[in-house]
């Protein structure tokens, strides 16, 4: 059964929707703006890929405000029996942070059941969804599960959600960790030194090839293929080896019956931090066979959205076969020894490019793989 | 779901624990506490900071040693395995999270714990149980709300019948009790039950103790393993 793509929408840190996104990431810029909503004096970063625009204040979360306008037009137009899944790491945090800062809201309006039961009323749903959460692979997890469903028979719609916000709980997180990059995330930069957080959203709605087709959908894409590993090596450092994310790439491309020669282009999670980078360069190699193709990062551009980086990169290369142009690695001023000749910081025009590989990792040692087919 | 069985049943609770294959079970004595993370019966390797984890990451571990040991496995070999994990509980991990932020803020929003902010996502604790015990496979937490452990060994049926793992480890951790199933392909006979009898027989939204006695029944039912 075939898994297409009918209907996305996403708001970055470039703004709202794909043509703003594809727009800012070819611009080979990065979108990074000073943090003001919190205090970043006791960091050694002071700056983030923040939507700009979004109203301040209010009772509701920056997820939610984040999401709304991007559910709207979803409400009420979706047939019965569409599962939701919610990707996210830590959704409505922030109510969390003004409940332990003020007293309220109360401390359970945190709770991700109680996001995810937001998110349905607004889109009339009335079914019972799931959260899906695998650290920063979580929404490529989510599309994998979506899509396993459909392949199963279990389902025919399924909508993914997918959010993280940038917040004082996740800057200070990361910021203890050594892990923030003072002058941004510089992916496959050979003088690389951490990440940058960001924030985005993104919906992604699948159904299966048999219903689609009856409906007269549009496709967008196929998720054609998915793969998950776990290094159980380390809490938040990846395997030296890439053997992980390795297998989960075997399996993906298993699943989707293509070998690595069919790939056009891999989205990579390139997060910036030495030690992610250095072992996805180490997958791909492995992968396939020491023969370079194209890899990119959007996170020199759009941060570390966390949670919803796997879906956003994820409509981001289906992009790049609608336009046959794998887009630039930004922020990339001097490429790393191991990403000579997989890496540039200039998009690249192709031709026939109708598979292409999004990959993530995340803490935990998870490792998460998608092929897609154009 | 006729094409995977269940191989081990580990449960953990405030009062004790048990192994639901082997019928075994026991309560822990005066001081003992729980979870029993200290317990070289159950963790032959003690587990690489442990006094460190959360009660969550805990229970999880406890449980998922409980279902291995059900298994018959040889735990802290440190043989690596083709497993997934996938867990659920019913509130993510809202008191990690409160825990870390609480104490950043005691420290005059100043310097987060990284050991506090490690905790701070809902797979936290299976990734400390992949770690453990090798496990390979995928490694995801799936919230159900209002569904639980049906819902849960579903999924694991599904990752194992789409060929995404050789096995799958599935759990239902909170800080009071936890269960933990280990599932595999096979078509039937000693020392394994049926995934589909077992969740025929529950209600919607059956509680840990209900999804235990209901195994305890099938094990009496076929004369034990």
């Amino acid at each position: 059964m075939k898994v297409l793509v009918v209907q996305q929408d996403l708001v970055t840190a470039w703004g709202r929707g794909m043509e703003a996104c594809w727009a800012g990431l070819m611009s080979g810029a990065p979108a990074f703006t000073d943090v003001s909503r919190f205090s970043t004096k006791a960091f050694n970063a002071h700056i983030a890929a923040q939507i700009p625009g979004l109203p301040e204040g209010g009772d509701s979360s920056r997820v939610m405000r984040m999401l709304a306008p991007l559910l709207a037009p979803l409400a009420g137009a979706l047939p019965e029996g569409t599962l939701v899944l919610l990707a996210t790491t830590t959704g409505e945090v922030d109510l969390l942070e003004r409940h332990l800062l003020s007293g309220t809201p109360a401390r359970d309006q945190s709770r991700l059941d109680v996001l995810l039961g937001r998110i349905q009323a607004v889109l009339g749903v009335t079914g019972p969804g799931r959260i899906i959460s695998a650290a920063c692979a979580s929404s490529s997890a989510a599309i994998a599960h979506g899509a396993s469903l459909i392949a199963a028979g279990e389902r025919d719609s399924v909508l993914v959600v997918a959010c993280d916000a940038v917040t004082e709980f996740i800057y200070a997180g990361f910021a203890s960790l050594m892990a923030l990059d003072p002058e941004g995330a510089r992916p496959f930069d050979k003088a690389r030194k951490g990440l940058t957080a960001g924030e985005a959203a993104g919906v992604v709605w699948l159904m299966s090839g048999e219903r689609a087709n009856r409906e007269n959908r549009r496709s967008l894409g196929e998720v054609a293929g998915w793969g998950m590993s776990c290094d159980a090596n380390h809490m938040t450092g990846p395997s030296r080896d890439g053997g992980g994310l390795a297998n989960a790439i075997d399996k993906a491309f298993r699943r989707a019956g293509v070998d690595c020669g069919s790939v056009g282009s891999v989205s990579a999670h390139g997060t910036g931090t030495p030690y992610n980078d250095a072992m996805e360069m180490k997958a791909f190699r492995q992968v396939f066979a020491e023969s370079p193709v194209p890899v990119y990062s959007i996170k020199g551009s759009l941060g570390h959205t966390m949670g919803a980086a796997g879906l956003i990169e994820m409509l981001v290369a289906l992009k790049s076969m609608e336009m046959q142009v794998v887009p630039p690695s930004a922020n990339l001023h001097e490429v790393d020894p191991e990403a000579v000749g997989w890496v540039s910081r200039h998009g690249v025009t192709t031709d026939g490019m109708n598979v292409v590989l999004s990959t993530n990792s995340g803490f935990g040692g998870v490792n998460a793989a998608l092929v897609l087919k154009s | 779901m006729n094409t995977v069985r269940i191989q081990g049943v580990g449960w953990i609770n405030a009062t004790g624990w048990g192994r639901v294959l082997q019928s075994q079970a026991g309560a822990y004595g005066d001081g003992a506490g729980i979870p029993p993370w200290k317990d070289p019966g159950l963790f032959p390797v003690p587990v690489k900071n442990m006094a460190r984890f959360d009660v969550a990451a805990r229970m999880t571990l406890c449980a998922c040693a409980l279902a291995m040991r059900d298994a018959g496995w040889t735990l802290g070999d440190g043989t690596k395995r083709d497993m997934g994990l996938v867990g659920t509980n019913g509130e993510g991990c809202l008191t990690a999270n409160q825990t870390y932020f609480q104490d950043y803020l005691a420290g005059g929003r100043v310097l987060a714990r990284a050991n506090l902010f490690v905790y701070t996502l809902p797979s936290s604790p299976l990734a400390e149980a992949a770690i453990h015990f090798g496990l390979q496979g995928p490694m995801l937490y799936i919230g159900y709300p209002g569904g639980g452990l049906a819902e849960l060994l579903g999924t694991a049926v599904l990752m194992i019948a789409g060929g995404d793992a050789g096995g799958m480890l599935a759990v239902k951790a909170d800080e009071r009790e936890a269960v933990a199933f280990i599932l595999a392909p096979g078509n039937g006979g000693g020392g394994s039950l049926s995934v589909g009898d077992l969740v025929k027989g529950l209600p919607a939204g059956a509680g840990n103790r209900d999804w235990i006695e209901r195994l305890e029944q099938m094990m009496k039912g076929s004369g034990g393993v």
